[in-house]
């Protein structure tokens, strides 16, 4: 009867930890841009970290201010038209700063980054690291630091833009296809 | 009962000037206008009631013209392209062509497309543009207009061409769009001229590869500012000659209510020559569909519709005069730039750019038609709007400026 009791309590046990084995298994990790590794860091998406837990709703928000340049969007209807939120309807933090050393980090991490991806037109021009230049700093959120990259002066786009909805809020990119992005150091 | 008929009459004589204007039947206005002194002298001694008469008509207001959704063709920070098409004669026909993506084939703009070709893939094949970036752009210069679908464009007697300059990745090598400027300037003076290039790509003075070829181009050279939202000073700073005759760079304003006279995206600096509606613009899209696109790339060919515009009206202008009267007759705008600098910049408007076509003194040009209301006949273009068309002692047609060419009838003393 004893055994029986002690037996049951093991399989209880054993049975107690598979909830945390599905959580481990099945939760969405935060995966890092590719290619990696970088020199100081990595680099991830905005969705991403949103959708492991990084990033809250607010946290996304924020971003989404910076990376428009002071202003949030709200997509309408179903033909690329979107509306300006009032900038009474919400309310912006502090950013943070961001230092030079971190900066340099940065765009180094960037530099190699794009170098291995070869997303430029080598035929025009072969990639420097002083091609690299930040457009906007979106704020520091719990060590990752969001980013908006500008596109190289070699390369050339059309100049137009299209909406990116990350948690209700749009995103307005250019057509070079630059998206915010969030850097942490190793 | 002859008050009614009166008006009937003189309606049907309205109609028929206009018809006449739209079939060039009318080659000299001012001499035909003398034709009808005597009918008018009539009308006013017999009938004071002469401002019932229709306010627009002919070429005025294109029926694909949708006010809620062409917020850059009128109203308050549209470029007042309604007002142009009310004076414009349409005359010539004007070919434009636009370094991008291609122009797809769309219902609304087809029988605007002349043949172009793909400098990438070196063929003709210039209709295959899954970005529908080249053909939102070809909408807002030359869409059908009055064909009771989607949008007028600006320019109403156009021929726009498709040069295609993106390869696979649909980024542009500044290689090609060089072959492309190069192209054009090879077809100056034949048949096939084209007098404007729209390059709504990579943004003002980015690169500086294909200059010479711009330089080399007899026609007007219109470029995107881009949307990098940085200063323009700083990047063509040392080439002094990005202020070329034939270029105009062009900035763009943003439709948000909240946010008008504001761009958050829009490159700006001293450099940017002008500024034209470039947020929320509704052109051509993929599949004869239609969409909203935001951009330096809209504001563009907003410059380049009415640089065809003016060409429309009168075709012996140089590029350099197009740039002169489309930057003089802006309106100055007062914007919040991306930097948080406020700014009094210069803003398109099509209305003012095609009446500076026709300066002049009117001092003998028109007399009263009614002294005691103050109003007059004016034939700017096809509007004939006796309500408001002449102030008294300001000797200047309110609705066009006063035309030489066109002028207003002599009813006589």
């Amino acid at each position: 009867m004893v055994n029986d009791k002690r037996n049951k309590a093991k399989k209880y046990k054993a049975l107690s930890f598979l909830p945390s084995i599905f959580a481990c298994l099945f939760l969405p990790s935060c995966a890092k841009l590719e290619p990696d590794p970088y020199e100081y860091g990595a680099f991830y998406t905005i969705e991403n970290l949103y959708n492991c837990g990084a990033l809250n709703k607010d946290d996304v928000l924020n971003i989404c201010y910076w990376s428009n340049n002071r202003a949030v969007y709200k997509k309408i209807g179903n033909e690329g038209d979107y509306k300006k939120i009032a900038r009474d309807e919400y309310t912006i933090r502090d950013k943070g700063e961001l230092s030079s050393e971190m900066e340099g980090w940065i765009i180094h991490d960037w530099y190699l980054k794009k170098a291995r991806d070869g997303s430029w037109d080598a035929e025009s021009h072969k990639l420097e690291e002083s091609d690299v230049a930040i457009s906007m700093h979106c704020g520091n959120y719990d060590g990752y630091i969001a980013i908006l990259f500008s596109c190289p002066w070699y390369l050339n786009y059309t100049q137009s833009t299209y909406l990116k909805e990350i948690a209700g809020y749009s995103f307005l990119y250019n057509d070079d296809g630059i998206e915010t992005v969030l850097w942490k150091a190793f | 009962m002859e008050s009614i008929l009166a008006k009937c009459v003189i309606i049907g004589i309205h109609s028929f000037l206009a018809t006449s204007f739209s079939f060039g039947l009318l080659s000299r206005r001012g001499a035909n206008a003398n034709n009808l002194n005597s009918y008018f002298s009539n009308r006013i001694s017999n009938n004071n009631d002469l401002v019932s008469l229709p306010q627009s008509s002919g070429d005025s207001l294109p029926n694909d013209y949708k006010k809620n959704r062409n917020w850059n063709l009128s109203g308050e920070y549209g470029i007042n392209a309604v007002g142009a098409w009310r004076i414009s004669s349409n005359e010539h026909k004007v070919r434009v062509g636009v370094i991008d993506t291609g122009i797809q084939e769309h219902e609304d703009i087809k029988a605007n497309l002349a043949p172009g070709w793909d400098f990438y893939n070196g063929n003709a094949t210039t209709n295959e543009d899954p970005m529908a970036h080249g053909t939102h752009v070809a909408g807002i210069i030359g869409a059908i207009a009055n064909n009771g679908i989607g949008i007028p464009g600006i320019c109403h007697n156009v021929e726009i061409v498709p040069l295609q300059t993106r390869d696979e990745r649909g980024s542009f090598s500044p290689r090609y769009t060089s072959d492309a400027i190069k192209y054009a300037t090879n077809l100056w003076g034949t048949e096939q001229q084209i007098d404007i290039l729209n390059y709504s790509v990579g943004g003002f003075g980015t690169i500086n590869y294909f200059l010479g070829d711009i330089m080399d181009f007899p026609g007007l050279f219109v470029w995107a500012a881009g949307n990098d939202a940085h200063d323009v000073d700083s990047d063509i700073n040392g080439f002094e000659s990005f202020n070329l005759p034939n270029l105009i760079s062009v900035g763009a304003i943003d439709s948000d209510v909240d946010a008008y006279k504001k761009t958050n995206y829009s490159s700006s600096g001293d450099n940017i020559n002008i500024y034209a509606p470039g947020g929320h613009i509704y052109s051509l899209s993929s599949d004869n569909g239609y969409r909203y696109d935001t951009g330096t790339s809209m504001a563009a060919p907003h410059v380049s519709g009415v640089a065809a515009l003016l060409l429309s009206n009168s075709n012996n202008l140089e590029a350099s005069d197009i740039k002169e009267k489309i930057l003089s007759s802006s309106s100055p705008l007062d914007v919040t730039l991306p930097s948080g600098k406020s700014q009094t910049v210069k803003y398109l408007n099509a209305y003012k750019a095609l009446e500076s076509l026709h300066s002049h003194s009117y001092s003998d040009s028109y007399k009263w038609l009614n002294e005691k209301t103050h109003r007059a006949y004016c034939l700017c273009g096809l509007y004939m709007d006796v309500g408001h068309a002449v102030r008294k002692n300001s000797s200047v047609c309110s609705i066009c400026g006063g035309k030489a060419s066109m002028g207003f009838i002599d009813i006589g003393s």
